[in-house]
């Protein structure tokens, strides 16, 4: 069986990460296990714009994780600061499509960042569905039209709360013939 | 689409830059390829198919604007979005006026660079969809209509190529049934204004009134009856073509009016006081003596000096006998096709008939006398009996009046049915009572 590290990075909570660890084991058939790494993440940091490199920290991810986890381990880290990638203002997360490592933020999913309430069932919701969408990338699926779908493309926290947690059937299938 | 046809070019020289479109195009299943400099981006374009290219403003050596520029130079298809570091209202506008779709600035907001592009590439697939059209209209509408080889249709066709692609004001002349109308359409669908509608007035139809209500349109309440605003033909006829048909019977008052229309291009809809402008070009088209109607004093000679400015004579049928067989056949296979019929051709005997024959009524009597032949014929083959041909075997003194015709042409159609009444009215398309009553009119007999 497979297995997905998931790595909490600067002091994300653990309730959150701990709450992913069930439906992705069911979603992806893995072994899903919660993993300390230690990064300094202040090399990421983009004092212009306060936010974290999302690609750079991949990339680092990419050479110095993946190559000391077991072969097929999928690595996603999780972070609680706002990522960008240098052309977009943010990214949700970022993955390496057909490769091994994966990353989301919680940031800018927090009802409460919008001046709505906190609410920690929909924050852990969203959360996954995007931890489910990077991971989905991580297994070589693109963007889907169906709009229900996991993989649908979401720029807002709206587009997130209109879809799933799950794969449509095709993307299921494609999952499946990749697996 | 599959989003994997459609092709995305990324041209920047930074390299994260490019990286980070590439893998977020990439996400969404674009088929995507990044350059590092314009050489490469005009080099890539040349090899490949594209529908969308992303640019970066400013790169060492040519920059973004210029690479535009010679993107534009062999391809008008691929639509540009050019991205720059700093909004600037000048940058911007000289991007949209080089042919860019759009800009946006770095960082770009994902949601933004999403609707961005889908919105390009819909505009791309309308624009593909309306050349598709446009070209099937051509297609469709082309003076294809016009059968015939000798030397005077010829002659004809040369003139509707010439004048078609100008904005002169034309005139047809030529007895009825020649195909004034046809040559209208030639003219129509052979100039720039083809895309736009072609809007016919049958001038001779209507009464004063009715034609200035016609042409002009009407504003609600503005006589009784007109319970909405209703727009004329001039208005409609818009960037397109306003064909007046019969123009030599409009009354002098609406002659007036059209005169001063046709030189301002501005009019107002009857009981309205809104001055309308239409962009119309006028072909005319009429088989008087406009001429004598001028010495007459009937058709103000004003406005026959503003629609004679290029005059096209279509000769009658008689004088281009080398076609009648070409037409002849050409209706043949319409009709066939519209009859779902198996009608081959003609005997020799009713080619000969057809050659002979004077067309008082031109080529719309030949079409209705093919008409009428495939339908009483019964094989593959139009013999003689089937068709309906009077003046060469008894040419009669006045027998070229219509009503002759008529009355000759029902005369055949009734012995050739056994004065059957009821399949003779369907033949003739009209309804029994008026059958009888052209019956009584004519004084026609049924004969042992």
């Amino acid at each position: 069986m497979s297995a997905i590290h998931i790595l909490p990075l600067g002091g994300a909570r653990a309730d959150l990460s701990a709450a992913l660890a069930a439906p992705l084991a069911r979603t992806f058939g893995a072994n899903v296990e919660e993993r300390a790494w230690d990064v300094d993440l202040e090399t990421f940091f983009n004092p212009e714009r306060s936010q974290y490199n999302s690609t750079e920290l991949l990339l680092h991810l990419k050479r110095h994780y993946a190559p000391l986890a077991p072969g097929g381990v999928r690595a996603l880290a999780l972070l609680p600061f706002d990522l960008f990638i240098p052309i977009l203002t943010y990214v949700f997360g970022e993955a390496e499509v057909g490769g091994n490592v994966a990353v989301v933020s919680y940031c800018r999913l927090a009802p409460d960042r919008y001046g709505l309430p906190a609410d920690d069932a929909l924050l852990g919701e969203r959360l996954l569905k995007e931890a489910v969408h990077e991971l989905g990338h991580v297994s070589s699926l693109i963007h889907c039209a169906e709009q229900t779908c996991v993989m649908h493309a979401s720029s807002y926290v709206e587009d997130i709360d209109l879809k799933g947690a799950s794969f449509c059937r095709v993307c299921a299938a494609e999952l499946g013939r990749r697996a | 689409m599959n989003k994997g046809d459609i092709g995305i070019l990324v041209v920047d020289d930074e390299l994260i830059v490019r990286e980070s479109l590439s893998k977020w195009f990439r996400e969404d299943g674009f088929r995507v390829e990044a350059a590092e400099n314009a050489a490469t981006a005009l080099r890539k374009l040349q090899a490949g198919q594209w529908n969308l290219m992303l640019v970066d403003i400013k790169m060492p050596g040519m920059d973004g604007i210029e690479l535009l520029q010679r993107v534009r130079q062999t391809n008008r298809e691929v639509v540009v979005i050019i991205i720059t570091a700093f909004a600037t209202v000048d940058t911007a506008v000289k991007a949209l006026k080089e042919g860019a779709f759009d800009y946006i600035t770095k960082p770009i907001d994902p949601d933004y660079l999403d609707h961005m592009v889908e919105k390009a590439l819909q505009q791309q697939l309308l624009l593909r969809e309306n050349q598709k059209l446009k070209d099937t209209v051509s297609e469709l509408a082309g003076p294809g209509e016009i059968v015939g080889e000798s030397p005077e249709i010829r002659k004809v066709m040369d003139l509707v190529r010439t004048v078609a692609p100008t904005d002169t004001t034309v005139m047809i002349r030529g007895e009825s049934g020649t195909g004034k109308e046809l040559v209208a359409r030639a003219i129509h669908v052979g100039s720039p204004r083809k895309y736009f509608p072609i809007v016919t007035v049958n001038c001779g139809a209507m009464t004063e009134s009715l034609l200035e209500s016609e042409l002009f349109g009407h504003e609600r309440g503005a006589f009784t009856g007109a319970q909405y605003r209703r727009k004329g033909k001039v208005e409609l006829a818009d960037g397109g073509t306003l064909f007046l048909d019969e123009i030599g019977n409009i009354d002098m008052k609406t002659q007036m009016d059209l005169l001063r229309v046709i030189e301002t291009k501005q009019f107002t809809r009857v009981g309205g006081t809104e001055m309308i402008r239409s962009d119309f070009r006028v072909i005319c088209a009429t088989n008087k003596d406009l001429e004598a109607a001028v010495r007459e004093g009937t058709f103000r000679e004003d406005l026959y000096y503003r629609l004679n400015v290029f005059t096209i004579d279509l000769p009658p049928l008689r004088g281009r006998r080398g076609d009648i067989a070409k037409l002849a056949h050409f209706f043949l296979e319409r009709f066939s096709r519209q009859m779902n019929k198996k009608v081959t051709g003609f005997s020799p005997d009713a080619m000969l008939a057809l050659k002979a024959h004077d067309w008082p009524g031109n080529v719309r009597e030949l079409e209705n006398a093919i008409e009428r032949a495939m339908v009483v014929a019964e094989g593959e083959v139009i013999d003689r009996a089937h068709l309906p041909l009077h003046t060469v075997a008894a040419p009669a003194k006045d027998g070229k009046r219509l009503e002759d015709i008529e009355q000759r042409h029902i005369e055949q159609v009734l012995r050739e049915n056994g004065w059957n009444v009821s399949r003779s009215a369907a033949i003739l398309d009209i309804d029994r009572v008026t059958l009888y009553h052209k019956i009584e009119k004519f004084g026609l007999k049924r004969t042992q």
